[in-house]
C-alpha cells in the first residue's frame, strides 16, 4: 500500500498538469501578496496632496457652516428621540479632522485572516484541479486497465491514488501558505504595523491555516473521487463549474433559504470558524407594499464541518463503490 | 478450486457476460469452456464480436463475469488473481500507457508498483528494441514502439503466462513479423503465451495449439494441425489439358469436382498426391494444383454449420 502510495506520488508529480497548477498556485499567490502589498502600503505623495486639499476643502466648509450643521443635527436627533431614545447621529463628532482623512495604518493581525481566507479558496480550487486530472486521465487514456492487470487490488489502487492526490496537496498547501504568511508579514512589517499580533492571533492564524490545508486536501479527495465516476477531467471541471455559475451564480437569489446549503458559504465557515449570511426576508406590509430586508444569521462552525465533512465521505465512498465493482475498458 | 499444480495455464467453465446498455442487452460470452495448455503458444481465434477480448478482460479481472468459474495457473480468478498477477503479462487490445511520460517512466513507474528494481527497466527495453528510444515520450511512439513498449512491460514481472490480445493489430508487415517472432520465441522458452486473433495465418503461424470461439462460445480445440488444418484446406484447384476427362476420371475415383472458369476444383480433399497419381496414372498431367484455403468466415461457417447458434450481438 505504502509502495503503490509511494509510486502514485511520483506520477501526481510528473504530471503537467500538476507543474501547470503548482505555477498557477504560485501567480496567484504573488497575486494576493500584491493586493496586500496595495492595502497596507502608505498613500503617495500625489494622494496625499489630493486627501490634503479634500480635507481643507472640508475645513472651509465647516467654518462657515459647522456651527449651524450641528444645531440642525441636534434638532433632528431630539425630534428622532421622542420615539428612539438612544438615538445618536454623531452630531458631536461632524467637525472634520485630519486623522480621518488619508488611510489608516493597517494591522496584520487584521488583515492576515483576508488573506488567509483568499489563499485558502485558491488552494481549495487547486487542489480539486490536480485530484481530478490526477485519476481521471488515468481513465480517459485507458491506462488504467493496464495498471490494474499490475495490481488488481482495486481498493488498494484506489484508496493510493486518493492516498497520493491529498498527500500531494500538502506540501503545495503548505508552502503557499508560509508564502502568504511570510510575504504579508514582510510586506505589512515594511509599509504599515504588525503590532498586535500576540501569541493568541498568531494561534487563531495557525488554526485557520490547519484548516485551509483541511480544506485543500478534501478537496483533492473530493477531485479525485470524481475523477473515478466521471472518468474525464473535463466533465468534473464541468461540473464544478456549472455548480458555481448556477447554483452560486445564477440560482443565489432564488435560494434564500437554501444559503446554509451552498458551498461557499460553509468553506466560509469553515474557515473563519463561523460566518454571517444575510438571506432576505420579504413581506407585504398593510398598505400592499412589497419589501425585502436582509436578515442576519449566523452559520456555524460545526454546521460548516458537518457539511463538508459528510459530503466528501459520500463523494468518496460512491466513488469506492464503483470503482470496485466497475468494468474496466 | 486452487491446485498445487495446474493442468491448464487457464481453464474456464461456463463463462458468460452479458453487456447491458441503453440500447439493451448483449450477450459477448456465454458458457465458454476454454483450456489453455501449459507451455507454448496457444491461439485463441474468432472473428471481432465473439467474445475473446472480454473473455480475457475476465481472466485478467477488468471485468466481472456474470457466472461460470476461471482458473489461471491453477489460482481461482478473480478472487485469487492478487496471488497469481505476478506471472501474468497481458496486453489488452492496444496498448496504453501515460501518453505524456516517457517509455521509460512508464516502465518505472510499473516496476515500482510491483516491487522489482529499477535496473530491470533497461533491460526489458533492450530485450524489446527500445534501448534508444526509452527516453521519447509515449505520444510519440509509433504504434509498432507501443506494442513493443507493451511487451516490455509485460516481461518486467518475468511472467510464466503472457496475453497478447490481438497483437499484431495495425503493424506494418515487419512489426508483425517482429510480434510473431517475439511469441514465438516465448513459447519456446516454455512460457504459456495466449494470443488472441481475427486471423486465421496468424495464429497458424505462431501458435501450437488453437481454440475457435464464435458467439461467445467454444467451437473447436487441440493442435493446430488437427483443428485448423481440417477446416482450412478443403478443395484442390486442378490445372489439366483436358478438363472434361480429369472431372470424368476424378469423379469416377469417388471425388466431387466442378470446372471454374478453366481450372477443376476438386472439393473436400487436400490431397494432391491423390489428385496427380490419379491423373497421371491416365496421361494426363496436372500444370496446376493450389489448395484452396478457406477464410476465418468459411471456418466458421463449417464449425457451426449444425448448432443452430441463436443470433448475439457483437461484444469485444
Amino acid at each position: 500500500m505504502m509502495r503503490l502510495t509511494r509510486v502514485e506520488l511520483r506520477r501526481l508529480f510528473s504530471r503537467r498538469l500538476t507543474s501547470i497548477a503548482i505555477l498557477g498556485a504560485l501567480v496567484l499567490t504573488g497575486l494576493l501578496l500584491f493586493s496586500s502589498y496595495q492595502t497596507a502600503k502608505p498613500l503617495s505623495g500625489a494622494e496625499m496632496t489630493s486627501q490634503r486639499a479634500s480635507f481643507d476643502e472640508s475645513r472651509r466648509q465647516w467654518d462657515a457652516n459647522g456651527p449651524q450643521q450641528v444645531t440642525d443635527c441636534l434638532t433632528q436627533q431630539a425630534e428622532v428621540r421622542k420615539t428612539d431614545p438612544k438615538a445618536n447621529l454623531g452630531c458631536t463628532t461632524m467637525e472634520p479632522k485630519w486623522a480621518s482623512w488619508g488611510k489608516p495604518v493597517v494591522k496584520y493581525a487584521e488583515l492576515m485572516p483576508t488573506v488567509l481566507s483568499g489563499g485558502s479558496l485558491l488552494l481549495a480550487f487547486v487542489g480539486f484541479l490536480i485530484g481530478a486530472g490526477f485519476v481521471a486521465a488515468e481513465f480517459s487514456s485507458g491506462s488504467m486497465a493496464n495498471w490494474l492487470t499490475f495490481e488488481p487490488r482495486r481498493p488498494r489502487v484506489y484508496a493510493s491514488k486518493l492516498g497520493a492526490a491529498g498527500l500531494g496537496l500538502l506540501p503545495i498547501a503548505l508552502a503557499v501558505l508560509g508564502l502568504l504568511t511570510a510575504g504579508t508579514w514582510l510586506i505589512v512589517g515594511h509599509f504599515a504595523s504588525t503590532a498586535g499580533t500576540t501569541a493568541k492571533v498568531w494561534g487563531n492564524l495557525a488554526q485557520m491555516g490547519g484548516r485551509a490545508v483541511a480544506l485543500a486536501v478534501a478537496a483533492a479527495l473530493a477531485g479525485a473521487a470524481m475523477g473515478v465516476l466521471f472518468r474525464h477531467t473535463a466533465a468534473v471541471l464541468g461540473i464544478a463549474v456549472g455548480y458555481l455559475v448556477l447554483i452560486e451564480g445564477v440560482f443565489r437569489q432564488a435560494l434564500q433559504g437554501a444559503q446554509p446549503w451552498l458551498l461557499s458559504l460553509n468553506f466560509q465557515a469553515w474557515l473563519q470558524h463561523g460566518a454571517k449570511y444575510y438571506p432576505l426576508v420579504c413581506k407585504t406590509d398593510g398598505q400592499g407594499n412589497y419589501s425585502c430586508q436582509g436578515v442576519e444569521k449566523l452559520l456555524t462552525f460545526g454546521h460548516s464541518s458537518a457539511y463538508l465533512g459528510i459530503l466528501v465521505v459520500l463523494i468518496v465512498g460512491l466513488a469506492a463503490l464503483v470503482f470496485r465493482r466497475r468494468d474496466v475498458s | 478450486m486452487t491446485t498445487a499444480t495446474a493442468e491448464f495455464a487457464i481453464s474456464t467453465r461456463g463463462l458468460r457476460k452479458t453487456y447491458r446498455n441503453r440500447k439493451g442487452r448483449h450477450i459477448a460470452v456465454q458458457g465458454l469452456d476454454l483450456d489453455v495448455p501449459l507451455g507454448g503458444v496457444h491461439g485463441f481465434l474468432g472473428p471481432n464480436g465473439s467474445g475473446k477480448t472480454t473473455t480475457i478482460r475476465m481472466l485478467l479481472g477488468l471485468v466481472r463475469a456474470d457466472s461460470g468459474t476461471m482458473t489461471v495457473l491453477g489460482h481461482e480468478v478473480p478472487k485469487q488473481l492478487p496471488e497469481v498477477v505476478g506471472r501474468v503479462g497481458a496486453i489488452v487490445e492496444a496498448p496504453k500507457f501515460f501518453p505524456a511520460f516517457s517509455g521509460r517512466k512508464n516502465l518505472q513507474l510499473l516496476a515500482e508498483a510491483i516491487g522489482r528494481p529499477r535496473g530491470i527497466v533497461d533491460q526489458v527495453l533492450e530485450q524489446a528494441g527500445l534501448g534508444d528510444r526509452g527516453k521519447d515520450k509515449y505520444r510519440g511512439y509509433s504504434l509498432g514502439m507501443k506494442q513493443r513498449l507493451a511487451i516490455a512491460a509485460t516481461l518486467l514481472k518475468e511472467p510464466d503466462l503472457l496475453i497478447f490480445d490481438e497483437p499484431t493489430n495495425g503493424l506494418d508487415p515487419a512489426g508483425i513479423r517482429e510480434i510473431r517472432n517475439t511469441m514465438r520465441s516465448l513459447g519456446e522458452q516454455g512460457k504459456t503465451v495466449l494470443v488472441s486473433s481475427h486471423i486465421l495465418d496468424e495464429v497458424e503461424q505462431v501458435a501450437d495449439t488453437v481454440s475457435i470461439i464464435g458467439h461467445g462460445r467454444l467451437l473447436a480445440s487441440g493442435p493446430v494441425a488437427d483443428v485448423i488444418g481440417d477446416q482450412t484446406a478443403v478443395s484442390m484447384r486442378v490445372g489439366v489439358a483436358d478438363l472434361v476427362a480429369a472431372q470424368r476420371i476424378l469423379t469416377d475415383g469417388g471425388l466431387v469436382v466442378r470446372q471454374e472458369g478453366g481450372l477443376l476444383v476438386v472439393m473436400g480433399t487436400s490431397d494432391g498426391a491423390e489428385i496427380t497419381q490419379r491423373l497421371a496414372t491416365h496421361e494426363l498431367f496436372v500444370n496446376e494444383l493450389t489448395p484452396v484455403r478457406a477464410d476465418l468466415e468459411s471456418v466458421f461457417l463449417e464449425l457451426t454449420a449444425d448448432e443452430g447458434l441463436e443470433t448475439v450481438g457483437a461484444a469485444r
